[in-house]
């Protein structure tokens, strides 16, 4: 069974699958509520961020994904402070230890499973912190990356920020975006005002990260040390979502027209792939969407299988896929809700 | 103590057990929120935010009046009341805002 979570503006969905041929689509559920995001707690149990303009941002947890409940000691800024919790963009793992990233830009971490959190004050009182603008998407530390070989070294993406470092387990870190084109300079702190939207790790090599951002694709070979643009082919630098096809190593990003427009080029939604690690891109495969399509992929509302499956939910509500690494796509025939997030729940 | 009630909108509902009404027995308006609390942890995050008061789109209301500063709060409550959460109506925007766009056709083949 493949079972892959669709995490839109009204609730949560499920598509699930024997053959990843025939779907059936379940839910929503959370009905109302944007999910932002999706993990696993070292226990196996699912995670899923709940948001709302009225009522603020929560985790919620399930064994089965079908009962779930909240954590009631979630990810939270002090009370009586200035800051506000948004939005949880990122759960993500190292070892035993939970991490959440959150809009407003905050890193936080849980070493019992999601019950408590804690703030990681190396990251959230940051030095250049007073330097820390919000973009238009808010101010929001969106994706966490971490060694598998040395769980000491983590990266953590921030919108309108950068990429930081740590090679401490967190306890400090240190901006690394050299080679990378700011887009949001501050006068204050010349080290911050990159504006990255997604980074993917290679799992055969921590070092190497690819990275959409705002200003355009790049990769580093050392770790974020030195960023160098690889565009080879793209109709255009701009977009949101990355990822990586484990099976083949193929990367998939969703080009958009400029940071003015954020459509697809001339109404031509295409996924590009590149199968040489990011040196040229192509269109992915055929069956793609022939109309007119004017809507993009969001930073989170991508995912892989590991096994040729790629899953994209567009700002459209429309779901893409592919099971054999890009050569051919298929559309979910349903039309969900503006989709935040998709995640590969079960496979 | 007098029993009250405590209506919620369906979003809370469905991060709550389900239920919209929850009974409790409460003397005053933040009484009712509290041991409402009590029943249904989960919410209190919803209800206030980090500034320790209600959220800014969410309302309070007890006999038509919203209860949102320290006085609204402390209201009484009588055997019966009703103490109501709702997402405010917020937002729209002034008529000078408003654009008249071209009309189009198509045809459905």
């Amino acid at each position: 069974m493949t079972t892959i979570g669709v995490g839109t503006v009204k609730g949560a969905f499920l598509l699930r699958s024997d053959d990843r041929s025939e779907w059936a689509l379940e839910g929503p559920q959370f009905k109302g509520w944007s999910v932002t995001t999706f993990g696993r707690a070292p226990s196996g149990e699912h995670l899923l961020a709940t948001g709302s303009n009225w009522f603020g941002a929560a985790i919620q947890r399930s064994r089965d994904l079908v009962t779930w409940e909240q954590i009631v000691a979630g990810p939270a800024w002090p009370q009586g402070g200035d800051r506000k919790l948004n939005n949880i963009w990122a759960i993500g793992s190292v070892g035993d230890v939970l991490f959440a990233a959150v809009d407003e830009a905050g890193l936080f971490r849980s070493e019992d499973g999601g019950t408590s959190w804690h703030p990681v004050d190396g990251f959230n009182e940051h030095p250049t912190r007073p330097g820390w603008r919000p973009g238009f998407g808010g101010l929001a530390a969106h994706r966490f990356l971490s060694d598998s070989e040395d769980p000491d070294r983590m990266w953590l993406a921030v919108s309108a920020v950068g990429v930081f470092r740590s090679e401490d387990g967190g306890e400090t870190w240190a901006l690394r975006n050299d080679g990378v084109d700011k887009t949001a300079p501050s006068d204050d702190y010349d080290e911050i005002g990159y504006c990255v939207h997604c980074i993917v790790a290679d799992p055969e090599d921590a070092d190497t990260i690819w990275r959409q951002d705002h200003s355009g694709v790049y990769r580093t070979s050392d770790g974020g040390d030195r960023w160098e643009r690889i565009e080879t082919g793209l109709p255009a630098r701009f977009g949101f979502p990355m990822v990586r096809d484990d099976a083949s190593g193929a990367l998939f990003v969703v080009p958009l027209q400029s940071d003015e427009h954020r459509m697809p080029v001339d109404g031509a939604f295409r996924v590009y792939r590149s199968t040489d690690r990011g040196d040229s891109w192509h269109v992915s495969g055929a069956g793609q969407p022939e109309e007119p399509f004017y809507a993009g992929v969001l930073r989170d509302a991508a995912a892989t299988d590991g096994d040729g499956g790629v899953y994209l939910g567009s700002t459209a509500g429309t779901v893409h896929l592919t099971t054999d690494g890009g050569d051919h796509w298929s559309t979910v025939p349903n039309v969900l809700p503006r989709i935040l997030s998709v995640a590969v729940l079960e496979s | 103590m007098p029993s009250v009630m405590v209506r919620i909108p369906s979003l809370l509902a469905e991060v709550g057990d389900g239920r919209k009404e929850i009974p409790v027995e409460a003397g005053t308006v933040g009484g009712a929120l509290e041991a409402l609390f009590g029943v249904l942890p989960q919410l209190r995050v919803h209800v206030f935010d980090e500034t320790g008061g209600v959220r800014p789109h969410v309302s309070v209301f007890h006999e038509g009046r919203a209860a949102r500063d320290r006085d609204g709060l402390a209201a009484p409550l009588s055997d019966g009341s009703v103490v109501t959460i709702l997402q405010a109506v917020s937002g729209g925007s002034p008529a000078s805002a408003q654009v008249r766009l071209p009309v189009s056709g198509w045809t459905i083949p």
